[in-house]
């Protein structure tokens, strides 16, 4: 498959935690600075012809009526094309996608994807209260997200053996690598004692197997290649992306032990790419709770399917172990505003292919790094996006 | 005698009235007459084929229990016991396996064994709006010493 590739130019994001103080706007804003000030050429936003805002709960979460269109005004662009991409957890992750292909079809010139979520301006039992009466009569009753994701842990450990320490280990790698991300909610490190020991959520999930609630906000500015030399000598490419969907609710899964949503969207970006697992450097995947990253990482390629729990145990997956996966502490520490998510995936991995990670730098050896979440009532859909340094 | 609790939603099940008691329930589900494929609860088009011809099919009163967690940080709206169990089970149709999520009777995740075998009872459960009658998965016994 042949298509125009894309080139991303600047990408920043806020520092994510509870942000009371600040408005949806002000976190838009705050994002949109960073990405602008990121450009290593400098960067007249007027150049932006289209803007893609990310916002996923938009109706329920205190957002209501953006329709993405208070973001123009934000960030002084009222009148420029705006648009908002909603697609469940991956909805940062598919705003960019859908940003690309409007870089790559030729139709816009330079694209501003930027992802915003309030997450904590209602209480938890606002928000979930909500959610369950807009669902499924009876599965969305009563549900939380861990309920959803704790049965996959029991059948994971019933198959392949994996521990409460092995999932625990999930959570000591990234709560480190927050420490050394300015942008993490939680910057503390954790051992595996404290996750076994904190308290239960629904078993086997404890409190520290879950990733938090955070607002946040994240930004990334991306044209067509041959316009990438305007605004930087070190653009990062665009190489695949896959979208992906599944039986949405837990009853209807084939599987237990893997997400077939994360496998085919992975294998169409892949295909796209024209790479391989192996050739990836880099992971930011989507770790809401513990097991989910180690069903990412078997589902991903990096790993066979059953050896994530042990794979990560072992210190496989740290900053440099054999496969670096969420270096920027990843939803368990950085947080996971939905919207903002993917975006803030995406940015750090273009700090890791740019070599701007500081501390938390890891070799890039091929030159690619995925960015991937799943979500959808837990698994409906999946969105992998791989970014290059190689120009073709 | 107290009026027996209504139904938690209408169209998911069959029980009489004093179910709880008895814990006589029966689960209704759909079956595309094209897809042939059972699925619960009912939808008006088949899940796994998308075809608009489905039928109410009773469920199996027995399957096995598949995967499951004890829950003990209720969701809010939630205002039964706590701790309380949660799984899935699976139920043998004769075209594939059918898997349905439900309360446990047992929320003690140690107590449980993989495979199982689980029977559908009649459970009543306090909501905001007052008690109702569920359904719930507990051990059948059949398989205990």
């Amino acid at each position: 498959m042949s298509w125009n590739r894309v080139a991303v130019v600047g990408a920043g994001l806020i520092h994510m935690g509870e942000l009371f103080d600040q408005s949806y706007e002000q976190m838009a804003r705050g994002a949109f600075d960073a990405a602008v000030d990121s450009v290593d050429h400098g960067f007249d936003p007027t150049a932006i012809d289209a803007v893609f805002v990310a916002t996923q709960r938009g109706t329920l979460w205190g957002q209501e009526g953006i329709g993405g269109n208070t973001i123009p005004s934000a960030i002084g662009l009222a009148g420029v094309a705006c648009t908002r991409v909603e697609n469940a957890c991956p909805t940062g992750s598919d705003a960019f996608r859908v940003g690309c292909m409007a870089v790559a079809s030729g139709v816009h010139d330079v694209v501003l994807v930027i992802g915003v979520e309030k997450m904590r301006d209602k209480s938890s039992d606002e928000g979930l209260l909500a959610r369950a009466a807009a669902g499924h009569p009876v599965y969305t009753r009563g549900e939380s997200a861990p309920v959803l994701f704790a049965p996959f842990a029991t059948r994971h450990m019933h198959e392949f053996g994996t521990t409460r320490e092995m999932l625990a280990s999930v959570a000591v790698k990234n709560h480190h690598n927050g420490v050394l991300d300015p942008y993490a909610h939680f910057r503390n490190e954790v051992t595996i004692e404290q996750v076994l020991a904190a308290p239960p959520v629904c078993s086997p999930l404890h409190l520290l197997d879950c990733c938090p609630q955070t607002d946040g906000a994240a930004a990334i500015i991306i044209t067509a290649p041959e316009r990438a030399a305007d605004f930087t000598d070190r653009p990062v490419f665009v190489a695949g992306f896959g979208v992906a969907t599944d039986h949405p609710y837990l009853h209807e899964k084939s599987t237990y032990v893997g997400l077939p949503a994360t496998v085919e969207a992975s294998r169409r970006a892949y295909e796209m790419a024209g790479i391989s697992p192996a050739d990836v450097d880099v992971a930011e995947v989507h770790d809401c709770f513990t097991i989910t990253e180690i069903l990412d990482i078997e589902d991903l390629g990096f790993v066979e399917k059953g050896r994530g729990g042990v794979a990560s145990l072992e210190g496989e997956t740290v900053l440099d172990g054999r496969i670096p996966v969420n270096p920027s502490g990843g939803l368990l520490a950085k947080g996971h505003p939905i919207g903002a998510t993917g975006i803030a995936q995406l940015t750090e991995c273009w700090w890791q292919l740019r070599g701007q990670a500081d501390e938390r730098q890891v070799a890039i050896r091929n030159g690619f790094a995925l960015q991937h979440n799943v979500g959808g009532r837990g698994s409906g859909v999946s969105v992998v996006n791989i970014l290059t340094t190689n120009a073709s | 005698m107290t009026d027996p609790a209504p139904p938690l939603s209408d169209g998911l099940f069959r029980a009489g009235p004093g179910a709880a008691d008895d814990g006589t329930i029966t689960l209704v589900g759909g079956r595309s007459a094209s897809g042939g494929r059972l699925h619960f609860p009912r939808s008006p088009v088949c899940p796994w084929t998308g075809a608009d011809d489905v039928e109410d099919a009773d469920l199996p009163r027995t399957g096995r229990l598949w995967a499951w967690t004890t829950v003990t940080a209720a969701p809010p709206g939630y205002s039964g016991p706590v701790p309380y169990g949660f799984g899935v089970v699976e139920f043998d149709d004769a075209d594939g396996v059918l898997r349905v999520v439900g309360r446990l009777t047992v929320a003690d995740a140690a107590a449980l064994r993989f495979g199982e075998p689980m029977v559908v009872v009649a459970v009543e459960l306090p909501t905001e709006r007052g008690p109702v009658t569920t359904w719930a998965f507990a051990p059948d016994g059949t398989d205990r010493p």
